[in-house]
């Protein structure tokens, strides 16, 4: 398919094509050739803007909860919290009604919900009106909300992202690809800005944490996950990598044994006091008596890790709920045996990453940190206590930003283009209650449209990975085909949910092997080319 | 190496943002069509142009009305309720779905017309570059948010009008002229708005068709062909309503009855200079001249005679208090004459240029000085332009106001919240696309203008925050009792645009070789 740039073109050569690719590019790839070389920073702009105008599209449909009584969705969640956190003292926040969507996230979010009320209110008081506000619809209160969304989104995940970018050196023509691979993933778009969701502000605030990391700021970098973690706490999924990098980071040498003690103690300082600061104003709202201080804490970490809660909650992809279809897990163990279960299993699932990571030499250790943040968070998916399905957002945003490594000789473009559908087709039974199935498929067929080519393409070339996605593409058909002829039997009425978990967690498991063999294969490369280097 | 341009993944990236657009706002033309896929399915077609069971009448052309007829049996199949005739203001999912589809699959004649047009130039002289400057335009208009504005959120269908328009550029620049000739009727018979450019086909059909032919005699036979080709289409068009009625009473004063029915409803004389939104045109400036002129006359002390405010004129009375009024004879004979003018130097200097530039120049007369425009109307000019603006580049830069305004002054039809983030985001990455890729491309000069250079470059910028006080000025406290101010700001800024637009490129046309 020819384009302008196709054309041989006097001021075109100037422009180093070293590696974009000769071949069939993608449609994406195609969009964006007309602007170079003639207005590169404006493309990424670009690229910006057409990501925001497709948020905001998105925007326009239903939201979770949509009109659902009687407790409406996620969106009357976010809302509620912008109500509650204006109207009340900071000493409530975590106690009000509980029963109505009481505030289950750590305090940055009620920060973040405090300032967006502040604005809303003055934009319209019936918003976020205590007590009569409740499940309101009104047009004009949603399009604020979806705008909030968009514009914290700019706010702390896009600026990270294009910093992490442009830390890996790429052609500027493939960077944007990736930029646009990125903001354009259906999974992003379809659970922040379709079902209702902040998750791009905790996954910016990682983000951040991983470019701090990368480029040396340790302690800067701590703040920022430590934000990430206050913000969701959610964001524990990479905290045994972080934890593991950063200790690594502290060892400058294993043989003799040199630690870094000061880095260390700068780094538990800096992250200790985030937390206090964070902490402070809601642990010290009642008063500075031991027993109110207590009280505060611990009702905000209850709210927040709801042990009680079960196992899983609806159906999610996770090692336990893809078992209970075939063993009765809940009725075989007691609640605290499930607990112990699963905290063991996250351990192990998520070892093996913490290791390479601590004991990687340095050069490899930054080449590893965003894998390692991948597979430890899909460890964490698979195995650990209360999962959902939106969780799927943490392993998959470091696998998108793998998309800076991909080489059309490495399997890794098929493998990340492949997940990003599994996890989008996770999502399907999510956005069929929320209303959202035309989203759901147009996001996902322009997305696959626009960016594969030979560096993302649909298969793996190897027969062994090749075996697995090619399953599971066909599974995913299967479902969605067996869903509109097939009429489930009255004994399984959840029968395509079931399938879907099912096969996504094989899918993820299916990842996580291959996170481990890429990981392993970077070491090996540095460990070989650093013993010819030796020679 | 094969050379042909696609547009085809271009449009289907365009069509998923389509598709995400069902939910969003849809003004009564929504329903407008909805009834005219009723009464085009449940009457007879004696009765289409004389139905008024639904306020929305049917006001468009015949062609337009076999379009609907057509459409409303794909409708019945989907859902037979769409096509009851006092199913007013339905607006279930599948009238909402259909709809907009219809709107988005019609639209792929304009991406086909313009895939014909680009890629007919490949195998001119110079067709590389030719090809490659019309690629970006055809891009352009293919994405041109006004479409998404005006079609795929407010509902209408210029995606297709439009498609028929290219084609008969299209034509006429592989000088296919019979070609052409049809192509433009049939899209009058569509939507008789394009009648304002038909002066621009007809000079340029006369004089580079029919008066360049060796022979008095081929010239003679040339111009009879034209002229059959266009009664034989408008002919066609109208047998089956008029043949329908015939039938039914066969009297001749019932075909004749039917045919001022239609002009009644095709051309309604009842209404006012300006649209209750001033359209950013010559009257737009002259309505606020009337208001500043007041306002300071009441500060000052002077006694006018108050007839009525003219944006609180309903529909058929636009008074001014101080002005002189204007009346649709001055409107038209004031766009006639420029049009004439266009038309006289097409037929001194004949070229394919010349002709898009006198179908601009009718476009920006009919739209600058008509009576009654809409805000729409301004793709009239814009379109064309957008097609011959990378042929050099001082057009380039004449119409570089035109392309603020033109999508800046489409934002009031979007009065809702929820699609503020959409139309804006949207233009603001078409309008930067379009800019960047659109400098590179110009053929450079070596004379630049610079101080007109700094005045547009600022006036493009201020677009910005009159734009952002449209949308979000009213929810300020002092604006709440002056509603009408950002709306005036707006179109009047815009009328600025789109005037400077139209005065230089006038230069360009009436003086510069192109």
């Amino acid at each position: 398919m020819a384009t302008f740039t196709s054309h041989s073109d006097p001021s075109g050569s100037a422009i180093k094509m070293t590696t974009a690719p000769v071949e069939r590019s993608s449609n994406f790839m195609n969009f964006l050739k007309p602007f170079f070389p003639s207005a590169r920073g404006a493309t990424t702009v670009m690229v910006l803007l057409i990501s925001m105008a497709v948020k905001f599209a998105i925007g326009l449909g239903p939201y979770s909860g949509y009109q659902i009584d009687p407790m409406h969705g996620d969106f009357e969640a976010q809302r509620h919290w912008l109500e509650i956190t204006t109207h009340l003292p900071i000493n409530r926040w975590y106690f009000y009604d509980l029963q109505w969507w009481g505030l289950d996230y750590p305090p940055l979010t009620a920060y973040h919900s405090y300032i967006l009320g502040l604005v809303g209110s003055f934009l319209n008081p019936e918003w976020f009106a205590l007590g009569t506000s409740r499940a309101l619809d009104d047009p004009q209160l949603k399009a604020y909300m979806r705008a909030t969304v968009v514009f914290s989104e700019l706010l702390v995940y896009i600026p990270p992202l294009l910093w992490y970018l442009s830390y890996k050196r790429q052609h500027d023509l493939h960077r944007n690809v990736t930029l646009g691979a990125i903001l354009l993933a259906p999974p992003m778009l379809l659970i922040d800005h379709g079902h209702f969701q902040y998750n791009s502000v905790m996954l910016g605030f990682a983000l951040f944490a991983i470019c701090n990391f990368l480029y040396r700021n340790y302690l800067f970098g701590s703040m920022m996950f430590v934000m990430s973690l206050c913000y969701k706490q959610m964001a524990l999924f990479y905290a045994p990598v972080v934890f593991a990098y950063l200790l690594g980071q502290c060892v400058i040498s294993f043989r003799p044994l040199y630690f870094d003690l000061g880095r260390f103690l700068g780094i538990s300082f800096i992250t200790v006091s985030t937390f206090v600061c964070i902490f402070a104003p809601v642990v010290l709202s009642d008063g500075s008596s031991i027993t109110r201080i207590s009280t505060q804490f611990f009702q905000a970490l209850h709210r927040i890790f709801p042990f009680e809660r079960g196992l899983w909650e609806g159906k999610v992809a996770s090692v336990w709920c893809a078992a209970n279809a075939v063993i009765k897990i809940r009725e075989r163990f007691s609640h605290e045996d499930l607990k112990l279960l699963s905290l063991i299993a996250t351990a192990v699932a998520s070892l093996p990453s913490c290791v390479f990571i601590f004991f990687s030499p340095l050069r490899v250790r930054n080449r590893l940190l965003v894998p390692a943040l991948a597979s430890c968070s899909l460890s964490f998916f698979l195995f650990s206590f209360q999962v959902h399905e939106k969780s799927i957002l943490l392993p998959l945003m470091p696998l998108l930003l793998m998309l800076c490594d991909v080489r059309p000789d490495l399997e890794l473009g098929s493998m990340i283009v492949w997940f990003t559908n599994l996890s989008t087709f996770s999502l399907w039974p999510l956005m069929q209650l929320d209303q959202l199935q035309l989203q759901f498929w147009v996001t996902w067929a322009m997305w696959n449209f626009l960016f594969i080519d030979q560096r993302m393409p649909l298969m793996p070339r190897s027969i062994l990975l090749k075996i697995p996605v090619a399953l599971s593409y066909l599974g995913m058909i299967a479902t969605f085909i067996a869903e509109q002829v097939v009429v489930p039997p009255a004994k399984w009425p959840d029968l395509f949910v079931v399938a879907n978990v099912v096969q996504t967690c094989a899918g993820l498991t299916v990842t996580w092997v291959f996170l481990h063999g890429y990981m392993i294969s970077v070491m090996k490369d540095d460990f070989a080319i650093h013993k010819s280097k030796s020679k | 190496m094969d050379y042909k341009y696609s547009l085809i993944p271009q449009a289907i990236a365009s069509i998923a943002l389509k598709l995400l657009l069902f939910p969003a706002y849809k003004s009564t033309d929504f329903e407008v069509h909805r009834n005219w896929l009723a009464v085009t399915y449940s009457l007879p077609l004696r009765s289409w142009y004389f139905d008024n069971t639904s306020e929305w009448t049917l006001d468009y052309p015949p062609l337009f009305a076999y379009f609907e007829y057509c459409l409303s049996h794909i409708a019945k199949l989907i859902d037979p309720k769409i096509v009851q005739l006092n199913n007013l203001n339905y607006d279930s999912v599948s009238v909402i779905a259909f709809q907009r589809s219809s709107v988005i699959i019609s639209e792929l004649l304009l991406v086909s017309a313009l895939s014909y047009l680009v890629n007919s130039l490949t195998y001119r002289p110079n067709g590389l570059a030719r090809a490659r400057r019309a690629f970006a335009s055809a891009l352009a208009v293919l994405l041109y948010p006004g479409f998404i504005i005006i079609d795929h959120i407010h509902f209408q269908y210029n995606g297709f009008l439009y498609g028929i328009l290219v084609y008969s550029i299209a034509f006429a620049l592989n000088k296919r002229y019979i070609a052409c000739a049809a192509s433009f009727t049939a899209l009058l018979l569509f939507k008789h708005i394009y009648l304002y450019i038909a002066p621009a086909y007809f000079m340029f059909l006369l004089r580079s068709y029919a008066l360049s032919q060796p022979t008095s005699f081929s010239k003679i036979a040339a111009l009879t062909k034209t002229a059959f080709t266009v009664l034989f289409v408008v002919f066609v068009s109208f047998a089956p309503i008029l043949v329908d009625t015939y039938l039914n009473d066969p009297t001749l004063d019932s075909v004749v009855d039917q045919l001022i029915q239609i002009k009644v409803r095709l051309f309604p004389f009842s209404r006012g200079l300006c649209h209750a939104y001033w359209a950013p045109n010559f009257w737009a400036l002259y309505a606020f001249a009337d208001r500043v002129l007041s306002f300071s006359y009441e500060i000052l002390g002077i006694s006018y005679s108050k007839i009525s405010s003219s944006t609180r004129g309903l529909v058929g009375d636009t008074a001014f208090a101080i002005l002189p009024q204007i009346t649709p004879k001055m409107t038209f004979i004031l766009s006639a004459s420029l049009e004439l003018l266009a038309m006289l130097k097409l037929l001194f200097y004949p070229s394919y240029e010349r002709f898009l530039g006198c179908i601009v120049f009718c476009g920006f007369s009919s739209f600058l000085f008509g009576w009654h425009v809409h805000e729409k109307a301004i793709l009239l000019p814009f379109i064309p332009m957008t097609l011959l603006s990378l042929h050099n580049r001082r057009i380039l830069e004449s119409y570089y106001p035109l392309v603020f305004s033109s999508v800046f002054s489409l934002f009031p039809l979007l009065f809702g919240t929820a699609e503020i983030g959409v139309k804006w985001f949207y233009s603001l990455s078409w309008i930067l696309a379009l800019v960047s890729s659109f400098n590179f491309l110009a053929p450079s000069i070596t004379r630049r203008r610079f101080l007109l250079d700094r005045v547009s470059h600022a006036y493009n910028i201020g677009m910005i925050p009159v734009g952002l006080f449209l949308d979000f000025g009213p929810a300020l406290p002092f604006i709440r009792n002056y509603s009408f101010l950002p709306l005036m700001i707006i179109s009047v800024y815009c009328a600025l645009g789109v005037i400077a637009s139209w005065v230089s490129f006038s230069w360009l046309y009436f003086f510069t070789s192109f």
